[in-house]
This record gives C-alpha cells, structure tokens and sequence, in this order.
C-alpha cells in the first residue's frame, strides 16, 4: 500500500452525525407501529357517537376470532361490522396507500418536501369529481370519475414531459404545469355549479372526508392498494439508488428509463384511487414519510414500510377524531393541515434535511 | 494490504483485459421528442475519431482545456450519454449497445461529488456497488456488506462506515464512491475529476490510491485539470482539445512542453524534482513570482 507515513488517511473518526437507527432498532421501530396499529383500531371500533361498551366490542371480537360463543348483541354488531370496521380500514388503506406513494416519490425526485399529488393525481381526480358532482351523477360514478381524471392527469403529464426531455426534472416541471390546468378546470366547474346545492357539494367533496365509504370502497382501495403496494415494497432496495440520481443509478446497472415508469404508475394508481374515495388529502403524503424517516432513518427499503405503517395509523386517528370529537363531523382536509403543518416543520428541523 | 476480493482475479480470468475504443465520435444530437419536438438534425459534434486501447493495470488521464469535451467523452464511454458512431469494445462486449447492468459489471463510475440529499450511511453507500450483482428484489446479504467493509478498510475510511454521507467533506466523499465502484468489481474504473474541488492534501491521497489499485490491476480512466496528475498516476495520456481531435500515447511521449503549451495556450515547463521517494515530475506554468 502506498500510504506513507507522512500522508495518513484524512480526519479520525470525528463526532458526527451518525445514522439514528441500527438496522434492529428500526425492526423494533416498525414492530412498534404495527403494534400501535392494532391498538388503534380497536379504539377506533370503540369510538363514535353510537356508545357501546367496551366488553361489548371485546366480545364481538372474540366472536369473529372463534373464541367467544356467543357474540355481540344484533345492533351493536351492525353498528361495528358494517358503519365502522369499513370505515376504519379504509382508512388504514389509504392511510398506507398515500404515504408509500408519497415515499415513492420523494425518493424518485430526490427531495423529502415531494407530495404523492405532484404531477396532477390530487388536481385531476378533484377536477373529474366536480365535474361528476355538476352533473349529478351519483356516488359511485363520481368516484370513478375522480379516478379516472385523477390517472388522465398523470398520464398528461407524464406524455407532456416525454417532449421536454429525460429524466425527473422534466416530470416535475410538466407534473406543475398538469396540476396547475386541472385546478383551474375545478375553478371552472365551481363557476358554473348552482350555488344553492351544487357548489357546497363540490367543496365539501374537495375538503375531503370519509364520511360517504362504504364496503363497495373498501374492496376496490383493497384492490388498488395491493397492486400499486406490491411492486413498489420489492424494489425498495433500489429506491436507494434512484434517490441518488441518474448517473449514479445508471453507473450502478439500474436502468431508470424501466424503473421510473413503474414507481410513477404504482404512486398514482395508490394516490388516485385514495383521492377518488377519500377527498384532496393527497398532503398526507408528504408529512408521513418525513415522520417515519425520523424514526427508521432515510434507507428506502425500510422507510417504504414504516411510512405505510404509520401513514395507517395518522389517517385512521385523524379520521376517528374527524368522526367523533365533534356534534357535526370535520372533514379530515381541515384537520390533516391543522395538525399536520406545524408537525412537518418541527420534524425539518430536527432532521436538517438537506432541500 | 488485501485486494477486495475478485477485482484482480475478475479481470484476469474473463478475456475483459482490454478496452478498446474505435473511431468513436462523441457530441450531442438532438432526439425526436414528439409533441414539440425540436429539428431532427440537430447535431453537434465534439471530437471525432477517438480511438485508443487501455489493459487492465493501465491508467489513461484525459487532458484538454475547458470545454473541450473530456467529461462527455466519459459520459459516452459509460453509456450515460449515445455516442454518434464508433465503437467502444471490453473483450468481446459491445459497451454502447449493452445493457446498463452489464456494463455496470464491467465499468465503475466515480462522479463528480454532489449533494447526498437523504443522508444515507456510507457503508449502505457503498454496498449499493453490488446492485449489478443483485437481482432487481433483492436487499444486499451480509457477504455483500463485508464487501464494502472491505473496500472501505481498503481505502483507509473505515472509520466512516456509520457516518451520514450528507456530512462528508469532498475529500471523504470522493473516497466513498471509490470505495462504492471497487464493490462494483470491474475491472476498469472511469472517475469524472477525481481530484476537482479537494485540497492540496486530498488530491495526493485520492491520487495515490488511484496509482495502488492501478498497479494492482484496475484498468482506470480519469479526466483531470492538471497535467501533472499524468505522471504520477498515469502510464497513458490522452489529449482533447478544442478542434476535437485526441491524441493518445505514453505519458512520457505525450506531456511534453511543447503540446502543453499548444494545447493550453500558455507557457509551460516540466521540472524534475528530488524527493524522499525519489525523483517526481510536474507541469508548473510560466507565472512569475511576485
């Protein structure tokens, strides 16, 4: 070796920042949220405005496992099987849905302060529901529609930015441009809507709340969740690499013109069908992955599960205080930026993200 | 000193002992995008008729002005750029027509430093050398840890196996993705100004190194600002200038007073000087003292 003497390797080991989470830690870390998980479901089962005891619940519960002979009296279990339990799992879904797609993306654009709604799934799917709601076409149509707009507009974007050149920046900048055009076609249905009834349809839909989910929605999150989740959670290693960049993913043998498309499709079908059922909370996405970068460190391979985790266990508590806190119900937008704007900013700064 | 395992062995066994690149044209041409899609011939050339030959244990540092196309020259040879016409073969592999994970088995890359957005840890840096050995759902083993335990403990920045890599300086930087290149196991490295933006000290380190794992049988390119960095690590040098024409050879035939001064436009001397490791030569421009 030819390091002499005079030339000794640079700086010992100097007190820096070292990575916050052996890899056992945040094992433990994410043991801990699915725990936490469970428990809130269980309390979200408890809580609402019908009041039901908590053996009642306890034992409904221990009947549905097998453990309990008997169940719950007939009107609790309704109450627990069809308004609530639905409920709460579709919170969890999207929950889940949105913050892995928008883990996705801040690895993908390289930047932790990137939504899962950046090139246009939030402002379509808003646009294709005003305009199902203008012309009164009924729940289940407008949800289909906000889906179906919220995938047109990515898709805009996505074809837009083929034009403008290679790589994430072009994504981006067509991703502004697609987002800013739907909004403005929302503002044109608003103008058009009749004010008496059409008009607080529309906002109180772009508020976004889970008030209207029912089983029909669950099924179909549960579908979309799964295809969209799946391919993203067995290339989480190489989200690692894309988050470095193009060069780097390509000296490494990572092809980004194969990987990117597929992290694009799986964060939209995740964010458009969320938004569809759920309302513009798209935003979720954004603070849940920098909550659990805090707990399991910045590697994708286990932040992609922890923000799916824990984005489950914000929305699913958020939802149950959206629901029950309060005479009338608050749509859970409202509540997402009241609670979640001063907490993204403490967690920057414990972090020093690098912007 | 160990060798990381395989870099050497991996060179010689495979008939990837030679890089060969012939009458490659290098420049930029504008795609046919769709929608707007700007002019077809937009085309623009750099340097026409780049041939040269490299064996494994060779070194070649590109030199040339600013702008004279070095680092696009680089970018083609590692595919990150298309090259206009022209080959460039390793053994019996077509290097611009493979695939990003094959050339990748046989090219390591050392960018310029950049921002380290996330912070991740270095040795998970480095460990992602192994992604061309990986399949696409697989998360680095243990074994493939070690490797870049290794590769780190080879280049001396042990001790920053757990440091966040948004908190390195250039120097330490520049190491890790040495380091992240040797995992790769190839048996040529390509390094974009491995010395740019380091001090005085950092420079001889990083140059150093790069002479040992030379020596130890890595074929290495690198482009460079300084002349002298071909003495002391190259044994080829290769000149690029702004009429886009490369000349290659022997570093003793090729860095002479007189192309330096043609090719950089100013005076330029080589000087021999004694030091405790024997006699060194370097380039010093004609700048008077004050």
């Amino acid at each position: 070796m030819v390091t002499s003497s005079s030339v000794r390797s640079d700086l010992s080991a100097s007190p820096r920042l070292q990575e916050k989470a052996a890899p056992d830690e945040s094992g433990r870390a994410l043991m801990w949220l699915i725990g936490a998980l469970f428990l809130g479901m269980l309390v979200a089962l408890q809580v609402g405005r019908f009041p039901i005891a908590w053996f009642e619940t306890l034992r409904w519960a221990r009947g549905c496992l097998g453990f309990a002979l008997r169940g719950a009296s007939a009107q609790t279990e309704t109450i627990l099987l069809y308004v609530r339990l639905p409920r709460i799992l579709i919170a969890v879904l999207i929950g889940a849905s949105l913050s892995l797609a928008g883990a996705a993306f801040q690895g993908l654009f390289r930047n932790a302060i990137v939504s899962p709604d950046l090139l246009g799934a939030s402002s379509g799917a808003g646009f294709g529901a005003s305009l199902a709601i203008l012309y009164s076409l009924g729940t289940l149509a407008t949800q289909v529609t906000a889906f179906a707009f919220g995938i047109l507009a990515v898709s805009l974007a996505y074809a837009v930015s083929r034009s403008l050149g290679r790589g994430t920046l072009p994504l981006l900048l067509s991703g502004v441009a697609v987002t800013a055009l739907f909004t403005a076609f929302t503002s044109i249905t608003k103008l058009m809507a009749n004010p008496a009834n059409k008009l607080p349809a529309i906002t109180f839909w772009l508020m976004g709340g889970l008030t209207n989910a029912t089983h029909r929605d669950l099924a179909a999150i549960f579908v979309t969740t799964l295809i969209g989740a799946v391919p993203l959670l067995l290339i989480r290693w190489r989200l690692n690499i894309v988050a470095l960049g193009e060069d780097h993913a390509l000296a490494l043998g990572v092809s980004m013109s194969r990987i990117q498309p597929v992290i694009v499709a799986c964060a939209t079908l995740l964010t458009a069908s969320s938004v569809a059922i759920c309302g513009m909370i798209g935003w979720v996405g954004l603070l849940v992955p920098n909550m659990a970068r805090a707990m399991v460190g910045p590697r994708f391979d286990r932040l992609l599960p922890a923000s799916m985790v824990l984005g489950a266990l914000f929305v699913l508590a958020v939802d149950t205080a959206a629901r029950s806190l309060w005479a009338t119900e608050i749509p859970i937008g409202i509540l997402f930026s009241l609670l979640g704007a001063p907490f993204l900013l403490m967690m920057l700064r414990r972090q020093r993200v690098e912007l | 000193m160990k060798l990381a395992p395989g870099a050497t062995e991996r060179a010689g066994k495979s008939k990837s002992n030679a890089m060969r690149a012939t009458g490659l044209c290098i420049g930029f041409v504008a795609e046919k995008r769709g929608w707007f899609s700007a002019r077809a011939n937009d085309r623009r050339t750099i340097a026409d008729q780049v041939t040269f030959e490299l064996r494994t244990g060779q070194s070649l540092v590109i030199l040339g002005p600013n702008g004279a196309g070095k680092t696009t020259l680089l970018r083609t040879l590692l595919g990150l750029i298309p090259a206009l016409s022209g080959t460039v073969e390793l053994g019996d592999v077509d290097l611009l027509h493979c695939t990003p994970k094959q050339r990748a088995r046989l090219l390591g890359y050392v960018p310029q430093s950049q921002r380290f957005g996330f912070g991740f840890r270095v040795r998970d840096i480095v460990a992602m050398g192994r992604a061309p050995f990986l399949p696409a759902f697989a998360l680095p083993s243990n074994s493939d840890l070690a490797m870049a335990d290794a590769a780190l403990e080879r280049l001396g920045i042990s001790h920053l196996a757990n440091v966040s890599s948004a908190e390195m300086s250039g120097g330490e930087q520049r190491l890790m993705l040495i380091a992240r290149a040797l995992v790769q196991q190839s048996p040529f490295l390509l390094l974009d100004e491995p010395t740019a933006n380091l001090d005085f000290a950092n420079q001889v380190r990083v140059l150093r190194h790069l002479d040992a794992l030379s020596r130890s049988g890595l074929g290495i390119i690198m482009n460079s600002h300084s002349p002298g960095h071909a003495f002391a690590c190259g044994t080829t040098a290769g000149f690029l200038d702004r009429k886009g024409q490369f000349n290659v050879g022997n570093v003793a035939d090729m860095v002479t007073e007189e192309r330096l001064s043609a090719v950089y436009g100013i005076p330029v001397r080589i000087v021999t000087v004694e030091t405790d490791e024997g006699p060194m030569q370097t380039c010093v421009p004609e700048v008077k003292s004050r």
